[in-house]
């Protein structure tokens, strides 16, 4: 798999599981003012007619978060391009519209409120991340079903019934580092994380799990992010000697403890990294410095096998150039992928249900979804989907990112691909697959 | 080999990062009095074009370095002259001041994303030579950082307190009026300190790309929290003060990282909470040593 695409998608933030990246003294400020024209609901970016359905897009699209807003967008654009073409939903064009949650929760409340009272027929949410805890419960009180990509654990049991999620928790996320590890014989482990909310949702979990299979966790680094130096802690990590390195980073942070573990003996262990590792900021900022010393898999949510769902999601990128820059850049990003099949899911239940009423349809969205059933029509594109309900078929959507399954607390679960990187091509090759079975059986297990 | 020992080297090589931008930071204090939130946007920008003219330009690291303090001091100048004289010339208080520079950060912070984007960007520098002596080790890459450094703090002592100029600074910094009725040029002499500080600014911006390995449009604004630390336990406004500052901050967070690598920012901040409390003066106020005001030209 070729990551050299900027996939931007979780960035530093995992499925921007926390205010990951902002912990930092002023980002938060630069959320609350970046750019004053951008704030609030930004411009509608697709067909504006009264009969057009609305997907919302809350997520920053100013401050240091900005880049997700684009991210988003571009999973849903693509989706909606795809659902426009064939028909639209139940008579209806379908679009997108952008409406900033900005990089800080205390303004994503405001934000929230504004996108609600004057984006008209908002039928569903692509949103919010970071800011989930203070604004999906005012979503949901309108009854409108949103698609998140915070990754937290509070989610983890989701009672919500209008809240989504098809990132992967970062719980999980933990639990496949310690599975490959063991299963690739690495019994010793260091792990080396920013302290940040976002990283610190995975070493818990990672830690009982890799004890759990027999592993031995040597040392726990949790640094504070975004320091001029880690030489002690890089120090202490290879003075361990551990067969493997496990790690989640921001791409500054990674790069000057990378840099420095270098420092120490002039080479690395294995080194088990998370999605983050897999993106061009990451790659862009450590590959420089550690060049063909890092010997990195990445345990990345996807399915290796290309779908034509994720061949459609690829394409409808390509056609949205106008709207947001530069989209191909996400052609592999999984939170984008993620939105793009929950727009598709969403609309595929608005003709389940035979309504575009977001209070009707909503419960129609795991009757889309599932376990394969007896007389089911896999799908794998909302024009294959309308047709099969049409003929009054049960369908199972089969989306980019392969078949999603919704457990009771609304959590997808997809397949966990392993990437070795090739420093020198910037490339990743798949060397493996946690399948989902096994990612149900890791879900149940205690952290 | 010893960890404490270990980090007492790393330490000197933090402190002499941290030491450029707290001296610059502190100049700028000292004679204007502004508290400038901007001062680490500004080493976001230094450090970018280091990157444009090392990497982009391929004029090679020196140049980058070189250019790095030059957009440091145009910056410096040009704020000081466009933004907050025209502010304090109105009669604006040490909070509007404070707002006006956190607007203008905001702005040069956003004006980076504009132009170079979302992202992180490196030198590619590979750290070099690892020399071990007294129980530590360095790269030549961080003795490149220490020497600039050490050379920097060399060339602002020696000038402040060597050169008519410096006295000058110190004279106007310590009383602008009466400087002034003894003939000294006020406007000069700040626009000068700010000059002398934008480059330091600009210098510990590229001192910090460089160490940190990559940096992004907001990793000057992360680092200025240790900055200011550095700046206000040395003494606000005294240029001594902030290198010793610096070396205090610099080795007790690589010390701290040895008990709990999390706690470093903690320890930063509860030195800087103690010092306000104990002695808001700063530490060379505590020794009574050196200080603007006491400098007669």
């Amino acid at each position: 798999m070729n990551a050299s695409g900027p996939a931007y998608a979780r960035v530093m933030c995992g499925r921007m599981s926390g205010a990951r990246r902002r912990r930092r003294l002023f980002a938060a400020v630069t959320a609350v003012a970046v750019v004053g024209g951008i704030a609030g609901t930004a411009a509608a970016t697709s067909r504006g007619s009264s009969s057009t359905l609305t997907v919302g897009v809350f997520e920053p699209f100013s401050g240091p978060d900005g880049l997700y807003g684009n991210v988003a967008l571009a999973g849903c654009l693509s989706a909606t391009k795809a659902i426009d073409a064939a028909g639209g939903v139940l008579g209806h064009q379908m679009g997108c519209t952008a409406a900033n949650s900005t990089s800080d929760p205390a303004d994503a409340v405001p934000a929230v409120n504004k996108m609600l009272s004057s984006v008209s027929n908002l039928v569903f949410v692509v949103g919010p991340g970071v800011p989930a805890p203070t604004t999906a419960p005012l979503i949901s009180a309108r009854h409108i079903p949103m698609i998140s990509a915070n990754g937290s654990p509070q989610y983890d049991q989701n009672q919500d019934p209008y809240f989504y999620r098809l990132v992967q928790p970062d719980s999980i996320t933990g639990k496949v580092l310690a599975y490959w590890a063991i299963k690739h014989g690495f019994k010793t482990a260091v792990g080396v994380f920013t302290n940040d909310a976002g990283s610190q949702t995975v070493p818990g979990p990672l830690a009982a799990a890799y004890k759990h299979f027999g592993g031995k966790m040597l040392k726990e680094l949790n640094v504070s992010p975004g320091r001029p130096s880690y030489r002690i802690e890089a120090q202490e990590a290879i003075s361990a000697k551990p067969q493997v390195i496990f790690t989640e980073m921001d791409p500054q942070s990674a790069s000057t403890f990378w840099s420095e573990a270098l420092q120490v003996n002039g080479k690395l262990p294995p080194v088990l990294g998370t999605e983050e590792s897999t993106l061009n900021p990451w790659l862009s900022a450590v590959l420089p410095v550690v060049k063909n010393k890092l010997n990195l898999v990445a345990l990345k949510q996807s399915d290796p096998a290309p779908s034509l769902g994720l061949r459609l999601y690829q394409s409808g990128l390509r056609g949205i150039g106008s709207q947001v820059k530069n989209p191909t850049q996400f052609n592999v990003d999984t939170t984008s992928i993620a939105d793009f099949d929950g727009v598709t899911v969403a609309a595929l239940a608005m003709n389940a249900a035979k309504s575009t009423d977001p209070k009707t349809y909503q419960p129609y969205i795991t009757k889309v979804t599932g376990p394969l059933v007896k007389g089911a029509v896999i799908v794998h594109s909302y024009s294959q989907g309308v047709r099969a309900l049409r003929a009054g078929k049960t369908i199972r959507y089969f989306g980019a990112d392969g078949q999603i399954i919704f457990n009771q607390y609304h959590n997808g679960a997809a397949p966990s691909t392993a990437l070795k990187l090739n420093a020198v091509a910037r490339t990743f090759k798949a060397v493996g697959v946690v399948p989902v079975t096994e990612i149900a059986k890791l879900a149940a297990l205690k952290s | 080999m010893n960890l404490v020992v270990l980090a007492l080297g790393y330490g000197v090589v933090s402190a002499s990062i941290i030491a450029m931008g707290a001296v610059g930071f502190s100049l700028q204090y000292g004679m204007s009095q502004i508290f400038n939130v901007s001062y680490g946007a500004m080493m976001t920008v230094s450090a970018y074009a280091a990157y444009v003219v090392d990497v982009r330009l391929h004029a090679g690291l020196w140049l980058g370095i070189a250019g790095a303090g030059a957009t440091g001091c145009l910056l410096a100048v040009a704020s000081e002259r466009l933004l907050f004289t025209p502010f304090l010339r109105r009669g604006a208080t040490a909070f509007v001041i404070v707002m006006v520079s956190l607007a203008l950060d905001i702005f040069v912070q956003n004006a980076i994303v504009a132009v170079s984007g979302f992202g992180f960007v490196s030198y590619g520098l590979a750290p070099g030579h690892v020399y071990r002596f007294l129980g530590t080790d360095w790269t030549s890459l961080q003795f490149v950082l220490v020497g600039i450094s050490i050379a920097a703090m060399l060339f602002v002592g020696l000038t402040m307190t060597k050169t008519k100029l410096g006295k000058a600074m110190r004279a106007t910094a310590a009383d602008p009026e009466l400087a002034g009725s003894c003939g000294i040029k006020v406007r000069r002499s700040t626009t000068l300190t700010w000059a002398l500080s934008g480059i330091l600014c600009g210098l510990g911006g590229v001192a910090l790309g460089i160490s940190s390995a990559s940096f992004s449009n907001l990793s000057g604004d992360d680092f200025l929290f240790v900055v200011f630390a550095a700046a206000v336990i040395g003494g606000l406004g005294n240029a001594y003060g902030a290198v010793l500052g610096a070396l205090v901050i610099g080795i007790t967070t690589e010390e701290v990282a040895i008990v709990s690598p999390g706690l470093q920012d903690v320890a930063a901040f509860a030195i800087l909470a103690f010092m306000l409390l104990a002695r808001p003066g700063g530490l060379i106020r505590l020794g009574g040593r050196v200080r603007a005001d006491t400098v007669t030209v």
